[in-house]
């Protein structure tokens, strides 16, 4: 992965100017900014979702943790180009959420979703929630319930349990969901291509037009290596936080 | 005795397998010669049964196509991505960039009998850094597409500004075909030229908001109307059929202002090492039968002069041609990369 974009910087004649010609600018500054606010959001909604179900799913039957994992798991199988094809169906205009907003009067107007940041958060939520739901619940599984039941024994309810004890000992399954999801979202093309349109570009797609567009290969270059340290960046960031927070505790 | 007899048959059996084989070998059919074409794909379907097959069958040829947007193609040929096309389909404008790149081959128009068929208005107007490396084979022009059953009737194309519109309109990329006609046209209406599209701009800025997003993809206009998501969009001629195809009712208006259009080019690509097959190619794609068959089927509007058409057929550009404007290639190839940035920073953001 590194070496491509090595190899181009070394064929890039001033690449110093032309890095710095494409970065320190608004449209990259804009697009940047996109691409980490919906990162951002992804996670956070992921971790809403994730953590209590994985913790609910870690503590059931056989039965129940089969079926949630086949339900996480197999749209895994489906190509995201499909995927997001679906989306459209169900965000669009005439689509299945807005026949049903229109449907129970809780509307008066179909509402815009399809081309918006929304929309590409809900797609890009739906592609890297696994990444999410399968390390917590790796973690969810490995807790001790004698822990569990110790700290309720002394007097801590669900929310101090979950601070001082459910969050610390899965933080590293949750730092591992979140690097995935962030790396992903700043990596991801047809999602939000098809998803947000070129209205709501992130970094990738900002890379596609440089390269299949504008023919400007300095500037893609610059890119895809803003990409590959923002990801890097993000990913040392948590791991060093999340040991911060396990020596804390 | 014995031996010499038996040496003897092994030879003639030899001889006769040998002979047989080259008999066999001589006797197979020649494998066709395989011809890369770059084309948008769009109307394919069609294309193949009109022009590809026939052409296949006539001269032993096998068609290879390699698709995708004018600039996705064009990038491809810069970068000699392979592989590489022999013949090559682009807008006048890119034409006029790939030829400026030595890309494309200076064509013997001798080697095209029906390239003397065409309009002499069309191919008199293109200019001579452009001509001797592409052939004209049909003409795109830019209309608005509206839902009728949504809106009241439009004339004009100051008619994208009204409030009906708002949040209902697709607008192409810059780098679409269609993308520099939008402006050009709009900064026309609004008292801009060809080359100064200062006020194109200012007023498309107005509209950012009603904007739903921006298509690339030939097919865009169609998909998008089709599933409600827009009810309006500029669009060009091959978008004609598809449109009026649709479920929901939608109608196409050529706007009082004027008609802005290119001419979509056929070239052979430098280096090409069937350049006899792919001169065939063109001339056939040239000729009146070929032409009027597209034109039929709704693909292309015929650029050979001899095709005749019903009065009310929208691919008759003899007669529904209103106020034809000729954008030229040499004006929006020069222009086009400053535009693609000032749109992405302006409109698109």
């Amino acid at each position: 992965m590194v070496a491509p974009i090595l190899y181009m910087i070394a064929y890039t004649s001033d690449f110093a100017s032309i890095f710095a010609r494409t970065v320190y600018n608004e449209e990259f500054v804009s697009v940047f900014l996109r691409t980490m606010r919906v990162g951002l959001v992804v996670a956070l909604l992921a971790s809403l979702i994730a953590y209590p179900l994985a913790y609910y799913v870690g503590r059931s039957s056989p039965f129940v943790k089969s079926f949630f994992k086949t339900v996480v798991f197999v749209p895994l199988m489906v190509n995201p180009l499909v995927r997001s094809y679906g989306w459209i169906i169900i965000l669009g205009r005439e689509g299945l959420l807005n026949s049903m907003l229109t449907a129970l009067r809780l509307v008066e107007e179909p509402v815009r979703i399809l081309y918006t940041e929304l929309a590409m958060e809900l797609g890009l939520l739906e592609l890297f929630f696994p990444f999410m739901f399968i390390p917590l619940l790796s973690a969810m599984e490995n807790l001790s319930e004698e822990t569990l039941m110790a700290a309720r024994s002394l007097g801590a309810g669900p929310v101090r349990t979950f601070v001082n004890i459910i969050f610390p000992l899965t933080l590293k399954g949750y730092v591992v969901g979140l690097s995935v999801i962030l790396a992903g979202c700043a990596a991801a093309f047809v999602t939000p291509t098809l998803l947000g349109g070129f209205r709501n570009r992130t970094l990738s797609m900002l890379l596609y037009e440089y390269i299949d567009i504008r023919l400007s290969w300095g500037a893609a270059t610059a890119t895809a290596l803003s990409i590959m340290l923002t990801v890097f960046s993000v990913n040392l960031l948590l791991t060093y936080l999340g040991k911060v927070a396990v020596k804390g505790h | 005795m014995k031996k010499k007899a038996l040496l003897l048959v092994a030879i003639a059996i030899v001889a006769s397998a040998s002979l047989g084989y080259w008999y066999y070998v001589s006797t197979l059919p020649q494998p066709p010669t395989t011809l890369y074409l770059s084309h948008w794909g769009f109307g394919w379907d069609d294309i193949k049964k009109i022009v590809i097959e026939p052409f296949e069958k006539q001269y032993n040829a096998k068609i290879v196509l390699i698709s995708g947007t004018t600039s996705e193609r064009y990038t491809k040929l810069t970068t000699k991505a392979e592989p590489i096309p022999d013949v090559a389909f682009f807008p006048d404008y890119y034409t006029y960039m790939a030829a400026e790149k030595a890309l494309l081959m200076k064509l013997d128009l001798a080697k095209m009998p029906n390239y003397k068929k065409l309009f002499k208005a069309l191919v008199e107007q293109i200019p001579p850094s452009v001509s001797p490396y592409g052939v004209p084979f049909t003409i795109q022009d830019l209309g608005l597409a509206y839902r009728t059953d949504k809106h009241p009737k439009i004339t004009s194309w100051k008619d994208m500004w009204r409030d009906d519109f708002k949040g209902t309109i697709l607008m192409p990329t810059m780098t679409a075909t269609s993308g520099p006609m939008v402006l050009v046209m709009t900064s026309l209406t609004y008292g801009g030229t060809q080359t100064d599209v200062e006020a194109g701009f200012k007023a498309i800025e107005t509209l950012k908001g009603r904007i739903v997003t921006f298509y690339t993809r030939s097919a865009d206009p169609q998909t998008l109307m089709e599933r409600g998501e827009v009810e309006l969009a500029p669009v060009l001629r091959y978008n004609w059929a598809p449109l009026k195809k649709l479920a929901k009712p939608v109608d196409i208006i050529y706007p009082t202002e004027g008609s802005v259009y290119v001419l979509n080019m056929i070239s052979i690509v430098q280096g090409s090492k069937n350049a006899e097959l792919a001169y065939k190619l063109i001339d056939f794609w040239l000729s009146t039968e070929i032409q009027k068959s597209l034109a039929v089927a709704g693909v292309d509007a015929p650029a050979n002069s001899e095709v005749s058409l019903p009065s009310d057929d929208p691919f008759n550009i003899t007669l529904v041609f209103n106020k034809p404007i000729y954008l030229n290639p040499e004006v929006l190839a020069k222009n086009l990369s400053g535009w693609v940035d000032a749109w992405k920073k302006r409109i698109e953001s």
